[in-house]
């Protein structure tokens, strides 16, 4: 499917080629024609030459006073010729004059076609360019399926840290962390991918530009040679222009036509053979030779559109002026005799003709432009007044459309159902229940930010500091409200950054940087590197476009942060919510935001059946029935303050090493479980947290929870941290081969013990999202 | 005139609580969710464009991919400014609360 797609922009590239390439046959066609003409002009004037006499002198005694100059000198008035004379003169006379006008035709015939096939030649370049747009829409669109693809597995990549917390067992670490390494190997295949089109779409739209240029040059350069047609068949009829002055002017034109094709000829066959080059590696399926192809063309092609818009302003530069100033205009088409004459320097050149052929093109009626404009009125216009249903309209073809076919006829739903364009009326409306609409709102609001892969908890704000551009975090702080903000925020600037590349400006979102708590803006470089903008040599008008994007998109006037330019703001990570049972959303908040899933296949989070669902799984989990369970019972706080009194510590870190497994939790005595439930307020109350995370003891006890596991992972496992580090850079090969898996397998199946193993996986969910630390 | 916040019946007998609206070349589009009897949301979200005919209102849903590729992102962008600027505050605390 994907291959398809890429063929067929690579496809109808070659085919433009193509179609330039086969113009030169057609040029050669019209150049034999040309030459042709010219031979038949050049004998017929030497036949004049050698046996003009008869026919001047014809000429004379018709055109001047109707007398005939014999060989001897004698002047014969016509009227005493006789008739055998006055036959062979009138014959000169019509053999002269159908021998001229035979060529006239001829040449009136020649420069009609070369503007025919020149015509339809732009046209045909025109009409393939919009397949090309075409195809690297729909390989676009494609590219933008990869990034919810992307998004999806990182949701898994995400989902099993988090899982991981959860199992006890090795097999189940092990089949999560194989599912983990699946979604990372797929999201890197999907990257690639996804990589390879961008430069593709990017290399086809530089070509495309220059195809484009191609085309606006030829037009420009050729157009008003195409005026000579209309002069030459005015001639033709006037009979007053000289046929050496048409045939200078047909061979002009051909001159200028071949000249505009022979200028382009090598760029189109560079960009041919780049195609060729991209599709046999395409053929060969070789990726990696594919990828270099594709990015030298950008790269070349994006050094290339620049010389030819150069070359493209000086020309526009050189012709402005002698069209002003005179005297460019007496070029080569001037030399002869013929141009002296008005016709070259007047109006033909810079008249308002020129004008006229330009509007006519048919570029503005290519396909482009049909399909809206018979979509449009359809829908409003007048076939929704009645009459039409009666009248022509209905038989016409506009009305085979399916717009045609619904509301228009007055008849019920039946109708309407058939037609895919249906408009269901609405028949009653009222104002939702308040409630009822803030959870769709609110779904609303999370579908939209982590269904699109936004959920990271990747944290984002934009401020310009002392002139050189810093993206540091949006100060954004409350509760529950953080994640979805941020990546509301991130959204935000993904999309600036979005707008910008549409104009031009290679600007990226870099990658997020967890210690610093920020992200940043890349510039992407020719040949395809990502650098901080910062760091690159910037060009002022970039910074300046930069900031007015951001200064609009997130209104710093308003916030004040443009006056307070200097100002760097920075994210606090300790506004990360606290999960409490009333709060158990902010248990995913660091790994992306209220989730999904279905049968244990974590799916978009965009409706609230499945939000909901998910919480009242959380809910139905151990971990919050045991916790609401302790808050059903309350501790006598006299007897929680003797107990922390006692000496509890030791009784603390025991029961941490008992209760490190569920099993274990579940098997407790009846005294240990009394001990918990006096632990409990400590989670709950916040003068009770200080104390608790001074004392080991107290970490250690909070091990029993997701949660509060957490904390328990500070111990040192450099391998484990590698490992993970690794799993967790995207920049890492994630080319995994069976022996690597099997290897990293090993790795966690040999941990020295399940708590171990689960510390590990745990400690990567901590160095992702620090502050999960309760 | 329909508005966010609205549920409205269609001639279906299908009911779309109105989450988002926005106005593009002059047409007005409503980012919808279908709700069942008693308003619970669904997973079933649809945008339509509002049209508004000799006093009637009509929806019809936006099944050019194109446009509702862009239509999505600009209702993103709406949805992801409030977020920024915490319109959505009170909704999501009520869902934390419900939680």
């Amino acid at each position: 499917m994907e291959q398809s797609y890429v063929n067929e922009v690579i496809g109808n590239t070659s085919e433009f080629c193509d179609i330039f390439n086969n113009y030169e046959d057609k040029l050669k066609e019209l150049g034999e024609k040309c030459d042709s003409i010219s031979k038949e002009v050049e004998n017929y004037n030497s036949s004049v030459a050698t046996n003009g006499n008869a026919s001047e002198q014809s000429y004379d005694a018709l055109d001047d006073d109707r007398k005939y100059h014999d060989e001897n000198g004698e002047v014969i008035p016509y009227g005493l010729l006789s008739e055998t004379q006055k036959r062979g003169l009138a014959k000169d006379a019509m053999f002269v004059a159908d021998r001229e006008i035979e060529l006239k035709d001829m040449m009136a015939e020649a420069s009609y076609e070369m503007h025919q096939s020149a015509h339809k030649f732009l046209k045909d370049l025109q009409d393939k360019l919009v397949d090309i747009r075409r195809s690297n829409s729909r390989l676009s669109a494609l590219n933008l399926q990869y990034v919810a693809d992307m998004a999806r597995n990182q949701n898994v990549i995400d989902d099993c840290l988090y899982q991981a917390t959860k199992v006890t067992t090795a097999d189940e670490k092990r089949e999560i962390a194989n599912r983990r390494i699946q979604a990372l190997k797929d999201n890197r295949k999907t990257e690639l991918t996804f990589r390879i089109n961008t430069a593709l779409i990017d290399a086809t739209n530089l070509i495309q530009s220059t195809f484009n240029q191609v085309i606006i040059s030829m037009e420009d350069n050729i157009k008003n040679e195409f005026e000579n047609v209309d002069t030459i068949s005015a001639g033709l009829m006037e009979d007053k222009i000289d046929i050496l002055s048409d045939l200078s002017k047909l061979m002009a034109s051909f001159t200028k036509l071949k000249n505009e094709y022979q200028t382009e000829k090598e760029l189109i066959n560079s960009i041919n053979e780049k195609c060729k080059a991209m599709k046999k590696a395409t053929e060969d399926k070789d990726i990696k030779k594919f990828a270099n192809c594709v990015m030298k063309t950008t790269k070349e092609f994006s050094n290339l559109i620049e010389d030819v818009q150069k070359y493209n302003d000086e020309q526009k530069v050189a012709n402005d002026g002698p069209e002003n100033n005179g005297p460019e205009n007496d070029g080569p088409e001037n030399d002869g005799p013929e141009n002296d004459g008005p016709e070259n320097n007047g109006p033909e050149n810079n008249g308002p003709e020129n004008n006229g052929p330009e509007n006519d093109e048919p570029e503005n009626d290519g396909p482009e432009n049909n399909g809206p404009e018979n979509n449009g009125p359809e829908n409003d216009g007048p076939e929704n007044d009645g009459p039409e249903n009666n009248g022509p309209e209905n038989n016409g073809p506009e009305n085979d459309g399916p717009e045609n076919d619904g509301l228009e006829n007055d008849e019920p739903e039946d109708v309407v159902r058939q037609n895919q364009d249906v408009e269901y009326k609405v028949n009653r409306r009222r104002q939702a229940d308040a409630a009822k609409r803030n959870l769709a709102m609110a779904a609303l609001g999370v579908g939209l930010v982590a269904a699109n892969g936004l959920g990271f908890g990747v944290i984002a704000g934009p401020v310009l500091s002392g002139g050189i551009l810093a993206v540091a975090g949006l100060g954004i702080a409350s509760g529950g409200m953080t994640v979805w903000k941020r990546a509301a925020a991130t959204r935000k600037l993904k999309s600036i950054a979005r707008k910008m590349r549409k104009e031009g400006l290679n600007i990226h979102l870099g990658e997020f940087d967890y210690e610093k708590g920020t992200v940043e803006f890349m510039l992407r470089t020719e040949d395809g590197q990502d650098i901080p903008l910062r760091d690159a040599d910037q060009d002022p008008r970039l910074i300046d476009a930069l900031q007015d994007r951001l200064n609009k998109s997130f209104r710093n006037n308003q916030r004040g942060l443009k006056e307070n330019a200097s100002s760097k703001f920075e994210i606090d990570m300790k506004d990360m919510p606290k999960v409490t049972i009333n709060n158990l959303e902010a248990a995913y908040a660091p790994i992306g935001g209220i989730r999904s899933f279905k049968d244990d296949v974590l799916g978009e989070a965009f409706s609230w059946d499945t939000h909901s669902s998910l919480i009242a799984k959380i809910k139905d989990s151990k971990f919050v029935k045991n916790l609401r369970d302790r808050e059903e019972h309350p501790v006598d706080e006299a007897e929680l303050e003797d107990i922390i009194d006692e000496p509890i510590v030791v009784e603390g870190e025991e029961l941490a090493e008992e209760e490190v497994t569920p099993e274990v939790e579940e098997e407790v005595t009846p005294e240990v479980e009394e001990e918990i439930i006096d632990e409990e307020p400590v989670v709950e109350t916040p003068e009770q947290e200080a104390p608790i995370v001074e004392t080991p003891e107290q970490e250690a006890q909070v091990v029993e929870t997701p949660e509060v596991q957490n904390a328990a992972f500070e111990s040192d496992q450099e391998d484990e941290e590698d490992l993970f580090a690794e799993l967790e850079d995207p920049s890492a090969n994630m080319d995994l081969d069976d022996e690597e898996l099997a290897a990293l397998l090993e790795d966690l199946g040999n941990a020295d013990n399940l708590e171990q193993g689960a510390d590990e996986i745990a400690r990567a969910v901590e160095e992702e999202a620090p502050s999960r630390r309760l | 005139m329909i508005e966010v916040g609205n549920i409205v019946t269609l001639e279906n007998n299908q009911e779309y609580l109105i989450l988002e609206e926005l106005t593009d070349n002059e047409h007005k589009y409503v980012y919808s969710v279908r709700v069942l009897e008693d308003e619970t949301p669904t997973d079933e979200y649809l945008i339509f464009e509002s049209i508004i005919r000799d006093d009637d209102e009509f929806l019809k849903p936006v099944n050019d991919k194109e446009l509702y590729d862009n239509l999505i992102e600009e209702f993103k962008d709406i949805v992801a400014d409030k977020l920024v600027n915490g319109d959505y505050e009170n909704d999501i605390e009520d869902i934390e609360e419900a939680a």
